[in-house]
Order: structure tokens, then sequence, then C-alpha cells
């Protein structure tokens, strides 16, 4: 392997600008202190200073399509509803009552035309505005004077999803977002459904979560069933204040994996899915990454899809955002998954694991989900029913398939080491470039 | 329609009575939106221990838990735990229940009788009075080390209207001073002669005072508790006294104004007619006037069976009446029974707290006098007061298993906790149907702001 992970070759031969390397930075090689993975006091400040000011990914827009349809969006101690306007736009008010504090709602996604409270039954419509004070006749004039509407955040949407803010005076999400937007843009995401949405709770602070997901070093260690199918030589691409993305190439055998020659199971399923029969091609496994790339761009043209605006790498690898401080989306032609690493309201020893996929339905022979994904056959691929939210708890296996099994087993022993006093801090390698990148992110506005 | 000014409510039915009079002059508490951070933070946890818990009277039990000398319950409440024991000399003693000699707890059971008290740990005993009785081995301490005192802490212990209260404060007013304004009230229920017939305890994800909150008002029944409104009215009176102190009038055997029928003998108003003793087959008034014929039916029974019921006022035979005591403990009467609630704070998490509630009930041995059922005492209750019964304790998100009405109010406060620490949560907005929570709110001020 080489130093400069940017020097190889996952795009060999490609002039696509989408694979185009963004301007180096550099973010060093310091250590750090480790607390703040363990510190209640680290977690409140990372709170206030970060969570409450910054951007955070609430939802697809495709989940509230029509005037008064909502969604819960829960993180860390605080709960919004993400609610879709009559004039077309998304408002976001914090699910609290300003009466007493209760929670207006406390299902995950609904359509209503106001919201009532289940304590007394104050109302408001979906704006926000307070519409009924129950016995308003019982109140003296300057109780009510304090406030009676809901109050609101920032609510922006950009490339089919909805972002909130909590803080008055942050930049639009479409300047923060400027550097990656137009790559996220080019997957049509405004034109994809929810197919799967799980949650699960993990005991870790929610930046190992971030640390695992950030990196592809780790699979021949804890994922060696993927090396036959996933390689580990990857691109990383770094942009200001935090945002970054990472190429990782599938159908391509791992640089520790001994066999580059055959055709193991892994890879005849992926060329299967890109509707290449394993049986009668010719190629090596070496080969089979090009072979699905290539059969992809004929698919699509045979039915329609315009593939043009992607590289070949996109059409076959996981070509993954991070966008600061929580998020991370998995691109791919057909679906795209998003990560989101929801801290915890209290503990800074645990997080929630959420992941929601969003699919484009083209319903034409042979195009479906790629086997991979691990969509069961009751899976609903048209859109036209949106799944639940599937919840596990502390301890129970995520049961999203084997690889996030293994990382939720993972996660509580990395956490367990980060609490000791013998760790000194993590070495990051070039290879995790991308935690660097965030952590340095998280310190500037820690610092703010 | 309902009013802003209450003396305009009118509440009372039947022959005026100088019980249900209003308190004048009317407090007023302001319109003042208090800092949400009273429900969630630590900080003010521990200062409020310190300021109001530990120099407030609480009510620890009912006095006819411990008739005979020996006989003890412990109290816990937040991180401390106390022994009331009836002494030889017929008094009531408190006492920590911690070990001088290494802080063990002496007793973990909820009730026994002894003689005297035995550490666990190393076998030291006291009194019932709290005088250390042996030293194990007391010659392997130096005397200066005995010198610091071998004897049981106590605390002060008071009791009135058949209640023990205790108070870590050996300062503080004597309990019948304070409860001065609203002795007279609870004296008429006898509460000496009542027993525990039912005691649960359950954990909710609330701070304590959101439990006071939530049951010091009942504008809340229309929307948590619709079942209700068909028997209960949330049309009420509410009074209010220095010290914390406050009462409200709830209603019963009528329904709310938010109920559209005010004709039709629904089944809950049945249900309580045949508590009165009328038959509601035969009754031919209306659901509104319901209220009415069971207090003129309880004072024939009254009359029937001597029951003495010239002392209370009609309003006080039919409906609720509750009283609120600083810090936190509600008192809801009837001439039956009485409902003990109190809502301890937890031993250092403000967003929990244990709900805790007794059913005193004064047994008469006559037919057609009974519990009304709306109590909800199971078949299985001793009524007769010869066996206390054991308390059932439930865990956090356990429903309490106290009915309808309590398992919503366990649903709904976890949801009202979670917002009042949500930065978008700027405080409490109470109406004056509200005014007991103000109340209660504005006493909490005063001693948060009072020095230690």
């Amino acid at each position: 392997m080489n130093y400069d992970p940017r020097s190889w070759t996952v795009h060999k031969g490609s002039d696509h600008p989408f694979d185009q390397a963004a301007p180096a930075i550099d973010n060093g090689t310091a250590r750090p202190d480790p607390v703040r993975y363990t510190s209640p006091e680290f977690f409140a400040r990372e709170w206030d200073e970060v969570f409450a000011r910054t951007w955070l990914l609430a939802a697809p827009s495709s989940d509230i399509l029509e005037p008064g349809d909502w969604v819960k969006f829960d993180t860390g101690p605080e709960s919004f509803i993400v609610v879709r306007q009559a004039d077309g736009s998304v408002a976001a008010h914090y699910n609290v009552c300003p009466h007493r504090g209760s929670r207006l709602v406390t299902g995950e996604m609904g359509s209503q035309d106001s919201f009532t409270c289940p304590f007394h039954s104050w109302r408001y419509g979906i704006d926000g505005h307070n519409q009924k004070v129950t016995d308003a006749e019982t109140f003296r004039p300057e109780v009510l004077c304090h406030g009676t509407d809901l109050t609101s955040v920032r609510a922006e949407e950009a490339a089919g999803l909805v972002f909130i803010n909590m803080d008055e005076g942050a930049r639009p999400l479409a300047e923060f977002l400027a550097p990656i937007l137009p790559m996220l843009e080019t997957y049509g995401m405004d034109r994809m459904h929810v197919v799967q949405h799980r949650r699960s709770d993990w005991a870790a602070n929610w930046k190992g979560g971030i640390d695992a997901f950030y990196e592809s070093y780790h699979l021949h260690a804890i994922h060696p069933q993927t090396m036959g199918v996933i390689d580990d030589r990857t691109h990383i691409d770094l942009f200001p204040h935090g945002l970054s993305r990472q190429f990782v190439p599938m159908a391509q055998p791992n640089s520790h994996f001994p066999d580059h020659e055959r055709i193991n199971p892994g890879i005849a399923m992926l060329l299967a899915d890109a509707g290449v029969d394993p049986d009668s091609f010719t190629g090596t496994a070496m080969e089979s990454r090009a072979a699905v790339a290539h059969a992809k761009r004929e698919r699509a043209a045979r039915i329609g899809l315009d593939y043009s605006h992607f590289s070949d790498a996109q059409l076959t690898d996981a070509t993954i955002f991070g966008i600061f401080p929580n998020t991370q989306i998995g691109c791919h032609p057909e679906a795209v998954f998003l990560h989101r690493f929801k801290p915890h309201a209290g503990d800074p020893e645990q997080f929630t694991y959420e992941t929601t996929i969003l699919y484009r339905h083209v319903d034409a022979p042979g195009y479906g989900a790629p086997g991979w994904m691990g969509l069961g056959a009751d899976v609903d691929v048209t859109g036209a029913t949106r799944p639940e939210v599937v919840h596990t708890g502390l301890g129970e296996p995520p049961g999203m398939g084997e690889v996030l099994d293994q990382d939720s087993d993972l996660l509580p022993i990395v956490q367990a080491g980060a609490r000791s006093r013998g760790f000194r801090g993590p070495l990051w390698g070039e290879q995790e470039a991308r935690l660097r990148h965030f952590h340095v992110e998280l310190d500037r506005w820690l610092e703010g | 329609m309902m009013k802003l000014d209450f003396d305009d409510w009118n509440i009372h039915v039947g022959t005026p009575h100088p019980f249900n009079a209003r308190v004048s002059p009317a407090i007023d508490n302001g319109t003042g939106r208090p800092d949400p951070c009273r429900y969630h933070d630590r900080a003010f946890m521990r200062e409020e221990w310190e300021k109001v818990f530990a120099k407030s009277w609480l009510l620890a039990g009912p006095a006819s838990d411990i008739p005979e000398s020996g006989d003890f319950f412990t109290f816990d409440v937040g991180p401390e735990s106390f022994i009331v024991v009836r002494g030889d000399d017929g008094a009531i003693h408190a006492h920590y229940n911690v070990c001088p000699h290494r802080g063990s707890r002496l007793v973990t059971a909820d009730f026994g009788s002894l003689d005297r008290f035995t550490c666990p740990f190393h076998s030291w005993k006291f009194d019932l009075e709290g005088r250390n009785v042996a030293v194990t081995d007391p010659e392997t301490f130096r005397p200066e080390v005995l010198c610091h005192d071998r004897n049981l802490t106590s605390v002060r212990c008071e009791v009135a209207v058949g209640l023990v209260f205790i108070c870590m404060d050996p300062q503080i007013e004597p309990l019948k001073q304070w409860l001065a304004p609203i002795l007279p009230h609870l004296e008429l229920y006898d509460i000496d002669r009542m027993y525990v017939v039912q005691h649960r305890r359950s954990d909710w994800g609330a701070n304590w005072k959101g439990g006071v909150d939530a049951f010091a008002e009942i504008y809340h029944l229309h929307a948590v508790h619709p079942q209700t409104q068909c028997l209960m009215d949330d049309r009420t009176q509410i009074d209010l006294w220095p010290g914390g102190l406050s009462r409200q009038f709830v209603p019963f055997a009528q329904p709310a104004a938010r109920y559209g029928d005010q004709e039709t003998v629904n089944p809950g108003i049945q249900s309580m007619l045949r508590d009165a003793g009328i038959d509601p087959e035969t009754y031919n008034g209306t659901a509104a006037e319901t209220r009415r014929a069971v207090q003129v039916a309880k004072r024939r029974r009254s009359a029937d069976l001597g029951l003495g019921y010239e002392r209370f006022s009609d309003s006080q035979l039919s409906d609720s009446v509750v009283y609120g005591l600083f810090p936190n403990a509600q008192i809801g009467c009837h001439p039956e029974a009485i409902f003990l609630h109190r809502f301890i704070p937890h031993a250092s998490d403000p967003n929990q707290f244990t709900y805790d509630t007794c059913i005193l009930y004064r047994h008469v041995d006559a037919p057609g006098y009974s519990a009304p059922a709306w109590m909800g005492l199971g078949e299985d209750t001793d009524l007769s007061g010869a066996t206390r019964p054991e308390i059932v304790h439930t865990g956090l998100g356990e429903p309490p298993g106290l009915g309808e009405v309590l398992d919503q109010d366990s649903d709904l406060l976890p949801i009202v906790q979670a917002g009042a620490r949500s930065r978008g949560f700027r405080g409490p907005l109470w109406s004056e149907q509200e005014g007991r929570l103000r109340h209660f709110h504005a006493e909490l001020d005063r001693r948060m702001e009072a020095g230690v």
C-alpha cells in the first residue's frame, strides 16, 4: 500500500470529472485526548457548541411530500416535528408544547392539518402558530403574553433531504453543502423513497460510530467475509467544514485477499445483480468491477435510465459522503444509504445508529435492488408503502446483516478502551484521514 | 363557560356550609414563567434537597401503621431513609436509618415490630428511642472513638390528624402551627380511625415536581382522561394558604361541562349512585342532578348508621376534596376513605421520582356500607383493617397497575419531562385552573431564594 491513498489507482483510466481528487487538506498527525469519547462535560459542550449550531439531517423529503405530512426527528435530548407547509416549504418545530412542555407527537410520522397536545389539548397549525388555548378565559392575559406558539427552528432542503438547524444564525444549508451538493444531486434522491428504516442503540459514543463507518481499513479484520468482494484500496477526498467522500470499490477483491483470479460467490452475486451471467463470464475477479460498470451502463441505455452523469466508479462502488457532524450517505445509482449516528439524551457512552435505505424504483425487467443490500422478499420496493421504523435496544443484534452485527459487537469494546487510563488517544493512518478530518472540525467548533 | 374569576364558578350544590367558603384574602402569585431547569438540572435538585426537603415537614406515614410500642415503618425519601417507631413511652420517634458505627442501614424491611434495632454489619444495638444499648467488643475501641457518640441520630417527628411527619431541621416550626389553616378541615375525616387498605409505589420517568404538577390540577382531565368526563366535573374551586398549602374541590357524580350529554345516567354515574345506596334503575333524575342525589343519600345513610356526617358539607360527601401540603404530599379526602399521594424525589436523578399512594379506609360494619367502587379496591382487599397490606412496587416503565387513570398519567409524565429538558421550552404557562401549581412553585422559589 501507498502512503498517500489518493495515489491508489481506484479510478484507473478514468477521466470523469466526478472521480477527480479534491485539493488536499493537511490535518496533521496529532493524537487527540480520548476524553472526547467518555466525558459527560465534553458531551454537554458538544451538544451546545456542535449539535445546537450545525445542520442535522432530519429526514428524506420523500417522507413528507404533501402539506401536513410530518416526521418526528429525535436527536440527543431533543425532538422536532418536521412538517411540509401549504406553500411546499418545510418547517421544523420543537416537539414541545409551550404550555407545560409536553411532547405534541409521539408517533414516528403522520399527516395532519394541526397538532393537538395530549396534556390539555392546546392546538397548533402546521406552521406552529397557536390555534387554540383550552379555556383561554382561565388564563391571565400576562401569562399568555409570554408566547403560545411553538418554537420553530431552521429547516432547509437540498438534494432531496431535509436538514434542521437550532441556530437561527447558521449559514444556509446549500452554502454549507456546496462542495458536495452537485455530486449528491447526481443520484436524484428526490425521486427515491424509503424502503427500509432501522434504528439500533449501541453502547458507544456517537463518534465511535462515525469513526468505524468512516474507514474501510478494518474490513479485513472485522468483516473478513467481505474481502472477496470489497476492496480496501480507496480514494478519499476532504472538503472544508468537515465534509468528505470516499470510494469503496466493490466487485473487486481486497488487497489482503489471496485469490484475485477466481470468481468467488460474492463476485458472482455482484455480476448477477448487474445482469452478467457469472457462469459465462470469462474474466478474473479483478476484472469484474469493470464488467459490472459496463453491464450497468448497457442496462441503463436499454431501459432508458440516464447514467451519463455517473462515472464508472459511481456505478460499481459505494461512494460515501461524510456530512459533519453525524451523517454519512452511501451512494449507488440504484439506492442511497442514510447513516446517522445520534448522540444519546444524556449518556456519552451510548448512541443510536439509524439507517435508512432510499431506493429509486424502476419498473423494468432485470432491474432490481442489488442483492447485497439485503432487502427481503417482503420489501415493497415500489414506494407505495412507507415501511415502519424497526428499533432494536442496547445489546440486541441490530438485525441488519452480518457486517453490522459485527460492528455493533465491536464498538462497545472500542468504547471500553477509550475509557481506559492506559489509552492516550487514537493513532490514525492515512486510510483513516476522514476520521482526523472530522475530529479536527469538531475541535474547531468546540474552540469556536 | 369557565371564568377567570373563580368566584363565579360556584361549584357547590346543596346546603351552604362554612367548610365550602373561599379563603380570603386570595393570594396572588402573579403571572411569571419559571425557568424549566427546575425540572431537570442536577445542581437545582441538590440545592432543592438542602433548602426544601431537609427543611420541611415530610409526610412519613399513617400513625395507624404503628399502634404498639416497637412497631416501626421505614420512610425513604431522596437519598435518605428513616425509621419511624412507636417508643416504649407511646410517643413516635424518627431516626436516620443509619448505624453510627459504619453507616449501614439498620432495617431494610418496610415495616416490623422490634424491641430494639440490631445493625446487620457488626450487631451494634439500639433501643426504640435510638440510644445505643450494645457496642460489640467495646474493649477493642479506644474510648475517645466511642465518645464521638454512638446513638442513632434522630430527627423531629410530630403527629397530626393521625399522620406522622418528620423533619430533618431541628429548628422547624411545630407541625400543627404550619398546618393550622387546614388542620380543622383534615380533622373532620377522623384519619386516626382509618387503616391502610392499599399501598402502592411506582417509579416514573419524570421529576417529582412533574408529579406534583399533574396531580394539582384537573385542567388535563378532558385530554388525558376523557373517560372521566361523564362523571367528574373539571369546574373547580381552588383555595390557597401561606406556606404552600392548598385545597381543591373536584366535583364527582356530575358530568364535566365539556361533556355532551348532561341527561343520560351513564354507567359511571350509575356506579356512583349505587355507591351511595341509590338504585340507578329507579333513579329518575338526570346525570347533572346526580351529585345532589348522592349527597342526600349519603346523609340519610349517615343518619341510619350514626356516621356523624353533620360535620361535613354536602360537597364533602360527593366530591373529592384534595389538600396540597408543601412540598410533596397531596391528600384526597372522602368521608369513607382518604388517599395519601406522595411524590418522592429520586436519590440523585432529577428525571425520576417515585409515586407513593396509600388508601386509608374507615371501616364501618353495616349492611350497604362499603368503599365506593371507583376506588378500585379489589375483592381480596381486607377492609376491616385486620391485615396491613404489603407495599406493591412497580419499576420504571412498568404500568403502575393503579387503574386506567394512573396508567395514563404515568405514560404522559415522561413525555412532559422530555419537553421540559428541551431548549425549545421556556417554562410553563399556568392558567388560573393551575393556581395550585403556581402557588407550589412560588413557595419553592421562596425557599430556594432563602439561605440554607
